[in-house]
């Protein structure tokens, strides 16, 4: 299948590395970078943007840095991962324990958090010397079933939730949504653009490599066990990070934030959005999140309106209509989101010769 | 009997691969399909048994008939049981079965009550499949491989056999065991051969007719035996000289000059 | 010395039950190589239907159990038509999230029609109990052992023996291949699909008897996996014995430690075997030449 997203604009062409590399290749590029930043930036002040919509995006955010580091895991390493949220949730406890026990503001224990993660991704990612593709995503499974029962079992403090102090900076408290939204909104910007600097670079395209035949890249020099390890140590990083922006946001830490349904979520995301694309993992976010919603809202408002049907009917419903959708759309576009990007700006920069 | 006219093939509805593609193969012959990489060869071959649709293709314009009638926008099953049946490039076992278990496949839409004759038949073809046959297939080497993939093909009775690129990979002495086998069989069974290759000039040493493709088009084609006399054909597709003689550089000229065709 | 033989027979029980799940992952991946993450709600799925069939309808408990696998059949069939059909050729992982997805298309489903409280109990099986030393054995445990077993026998002596496995085995390998041998891929994924389909239904009945017949039953599905795994995703004597030690270390470890350690438990011990064993016990080897 011919990869159809690398055309660049008509009369665009690079006749040096550095400059193919470049991820903003036109000036046209350069200012829709530009204004979208200033929209990003400007987006709380302006009308009709309520609280209830600044709280979806930066629920978005979070769950973007998430999907971040998994789509570098298993979109650009090839592991699958279907425990993400677990590492999250490492991320989050160590950060709140380290703010309820010791007092440290978020400052100073985010990357505690993320590294926190990190080591436990690492070692669940020890099995991926020897187990490929489903087997290694089933120790991943494991990792979530574990961590989820030390959660519970281990720490008295975890299995029952407690509070976190909101995150500060000099006097300003950020415990509203309109406020804290210049934190999401900066961490997510700057973790998307690391991510995608990242890939471009030489560990990403060892990742690249480990992915389509692992053999092959050994064969090539490339060590393939440590840079599984690398691509599951970022993973967790960014879990961990974007946990330690949970807890604080929401200012309590819970165990039930992190289910396994939450890891099969952050999973469809990326592959709705396309694996091994960045762009591809902010569309599957933002689309996810949207269909998400959009149950949570109709859902109580069809089960009062159809009371005909037994108890539950409604949220089944919902749940038939989006998993039914879905399923559709993964029928009809299993490269996901990106790819059909790709395939219409391939198209409009190509017409009329289309092909 | 196969009859390809003005097929035009798109990937993905923007990739445009085969740009007008018209070949015959009669009854009984060996034709041969040569060209470099790129040139559509495998689009060609998969036109023909359907199997474009699992990779985004399909046959956007121009008719492929079969004993006249049309079978372009059938299934590849029902390609496969009217006698149409390819040799995938790349030896494509079925790794985890048995040697005879993938010839046993390969026979499953004709003959599955009486399939040892059909067997026996194979290995009377390829005798060294015989002492492997129940070795597991993905463990065998390249040559043992492109064996079983052609069995299975043979079990299944073609009237067609589409061969893509048999010789990739191999020995040259498997390679020439193999070529022979291909007359052999196309003598014995009377079944057409449709061959795409790259090695010309074994292509053209087995067969009746060739075709030659490039982006997409044919451009030339004609008996095998008077293209291997084609000074285009004898400079970009066989090599610049015969076995045995030297050519001095100074002497030259592709990259001077265009091919005759274009 | 009575307690551990005690946690030994019902961990042994409930293997057998979690051994008949992963049956049917076996059977999917075996022909279709997508995992079918749905599996447990298709078993929740036949088992509602039975009881449609039994209490809704008020049929006779053998015709109400006929019905019942027929339409189990069908249902699998329906799943692999509307969604993996268009499938074929694509990648692994849109695969599996099509199934998860199905899972909660399904779950929808059975809340629409069923609600999402418990239905009203269905005794299948007579109580009686027997004591062997101090532990006691239900027919239900009995039933359920013993289904397990003989579903696994005959699937395991239809995949080597007869055309229709050999044909499945091979659509595991490649379904281009497959496609261009002549063999409809499309109806042989129909058939096991059909099967895994009859296999959930089976299950779903013992269990809906046993446990009661609620939207809970699909989490079993949860423990399956790492039966399925362990005794490797392409055998189906590996997805029996692979439920049995599962279910086995399961009771085991909850009976010493409590908390419910033993799904945790099991799963460490499926990492730690998969280790030594990447493919599980009795999995294909992935032949890879570079």
């Amino acid at each position: 299948m011919a990869n159809t997203s690398f055309y660049p604009p008509s009369g665009v062409y690079s006749d040096q590395y550095k400059k193919d590399m470049r991820i903003i290749k036109t000036k046209t590029q350069m200012v829709m970078s530009i204004a979208a930043l200033i929209m990003l930036f400007v987006l709380p002040v302006l009308p009709y943007v309520s609280g209830y919509v600044l709280r979806l995006i930066i629920g978005a955010a979070i769950a973007l840095i998430i999907c971040l580091g998994l789509n570098i895991l298993t979109g650009y390493c090839g592991q699958l991962n279907i425990g993400q949220s677990a590492f999250v949730m490492v991320g989050a406890f160590t950060s709140a324990l380290l703010n309820s026990k010791f007092g440290l503001p978020f400052w100073a224990t985010f990357i505690p958090a993320g590294l926190a993660a990190a080591a436990v991704g690492v070692f669940f990612g020890i099995p991926s010397v020897r187990l490929k593709g489903l087997y290694l995503a089933l120790t991943t499974l494991g990792a979530q079933i574990i961590l989820a029962w030390v959660a519970l079992f281990g720490f008295p403090i975890t299995a029952a939730g407690f509070s976190v102090d909101p995150i500060k900076i000099g006097s300003i408290v950020f415990n509203s949504p309109q406020k804290f939204y210049y934190i999401a909104i900066p961490f997510a910007v700057v973790m998307t653009f690391f991510a995608k600097n990242m890939m471009r670079s030489k560990p990403g395209r060892a990742f690249i490599a480990v992915r389509d035949n692992d053999k092959a890249a050994e064969g090539m020099g490339i060590d393939i066990f440590r840079y599984k390890l690398l691509a599951f140590a970022i993973c967790t990083f960014y879990a961990g990070v974007a946990g330690s922006l949970l807890v604080h946001y929401m200012m309590w830490a819970q165990l039930e934030s992190f289910t396994l349904q939450d890891s099969i979520w952050y999973l469809v995301m990326i592959i709705v959005g396309g694996l091994g694309s960045i762009e591809g993992t902010i569309f599957g976010v933002i689309f996810i999140t949207v269909l998400k919603e959009i149950v949570f809202v109709i859902g109580p408002i069809a089960e009062t309106k159809l009371s005909f049907l037994p108890m539950g009917a409604g949220s089944g419903l919902l749940l038939i209509i989006i998993g039914g959708m879905a399923i559709l759309f993964l029928t009809v576009e299993p490269r996901g989101l990106a790819h059909r990007w790709n395939l219409f700006k391939a198209y409009y920069r190509l017409w009329p010769f289309g092909y | 009997m196969l009859k390809l006219s003005n097929v035009e093939v798109k990937y993905a509805g923007v990739i445009l691969v085969l740009r007008g593609v018209s070949l015959e193969i009669g009854k009984g012959t060996i034709v041969s399909l040569l060209g470099s990489n790129g040139a559509g060869k495998t689009t060609t071959l998969k036109a023909i048994s359907g199997l474009l649709h699992t990779e985004l293709g399909e046959v956007t314009a121009g008719t492929i008939e079969y004993d006249g009638c049309r079978i372009d926008k059938l299934d590849p099953e029902q390609i496969a049981k009217m006698g149409i049946i390819q040799v995938m490039e790349g030896r494509r076992v079925l790794e985890h079965l048995t040697v005879e278990e993938n010839l046993r496949l390969g026979g499953y839409i004709r003959n599955r009550d009486n399939i040892t004759k059909d067997l026996d038949m194979v290995y009377d073809y390829f005798p060294k499949l015989r002492s492997l046959r129940n070795s597991t297939s993905g463990y065998l080497s390249g040559g043992e491989q492109q064996m079983v993939v052609m069995g299975r093909a043979m079990m299944a009775h073609p009237r067609i056999m589409l061969l893509d690129e048999p010789s990739m990979g191999l020995a040259p002495l498997i390679v020439e065991e193999i070529f022979e086998l291909i007359k052999k069989f196309n003598s014995e069974e009377k079944s057409s051969i449709l061959i795409v290759e790259q090695n010309a000039r074994t292509a053209l040493g087995v067969s009746e007719y060739s075709y030659v493709l490039e982006n997409g088009r044919v451009v030339l084609d004609g008996p095998s035996s008077k293209l291997a006399d084609n000074e285009d054909i004898k400079e970009f597709y066989l090599g610049l000289s015969k076995i045995g003689e030297k050519k001095s550089y100074r002497d030259v000229k592709h990259y001077k000059r265009r091919k005759r065709w274009l | 010395m009575e307690f551990i033989g005690s946690l030994i027979i019902s961990g042994l029980m409930n293997g057998a039950i979690y051994g008949l799940v992963a049956l049917g992952f076996v059977l999917i991946y075996k022909s279709s190589s997508v995992l079918n993450f749905s599996q447990g709600h298709m078993l929740l799925l036949g088992a509602y239907i039975f009881w449609f069939f039994k209490s809704s309808m008020g049929l006779n408990l053998y015709l109400s159990l006929l019905l019942a696998i027929g339409v189990g059949f069908l249902i699998g069939i329906l799943i692999e038509r509307l969604t993996l059909r268009r499938l074929i050729g694509q990648p692994l992982i849109s695969m599996i999230t099509v199934t998860i997805f199905l899972s909660l298309v399904i779950e929808g489903f059975v809340s629409l029609i069923w609600g999402s409280y418990p239905l009203q109990h269905i005794a299948i099986f007579s109580n009686r109990c027997f004591n062997i030393g101090s532990c006691v054995l239900t027919t239900q445990n009995l039933y359920a052992f013993g289904l397990a077993l003989t579903t696994a026998l005959a699937l395991i002596l239809f995949f080597r023996y007869t055309n229709l496995g050999l044909a499945m085995r091979g659509v595991a390998e490649g379904h281009q291949i497959m496609q261009g041998m002549g063999i409809s891929v499309k109806k042989i994924l129909n058939i096991s699909w059909g099967i895994a389909g009859m296999a959930a239904t089976i299950g779903g009945i013992i269990l809906g008897s046993t446990l009661g017949f609620r939207l809970g039953l699909s989490h079993i599905g949860l423990l399956a996996i790492p039966a399925a795994f362990i005794g490797g995703l392409e055998s189906p004597e590996g997805a029996i014995l692979g439920g049995l030690l599962i279910g086995l270390c399961e009771s085991i470890v909850s009976g010493y430690i409590g908390n419910a350690a033993g799904v945790p438990a099991a799963f460490m011990i499926l990492i730690v075997a998969m280790i030594f064993k990447p493919y599980g016990l009795f999995g294909l080897v992935k032949i890879e030449r570079v």
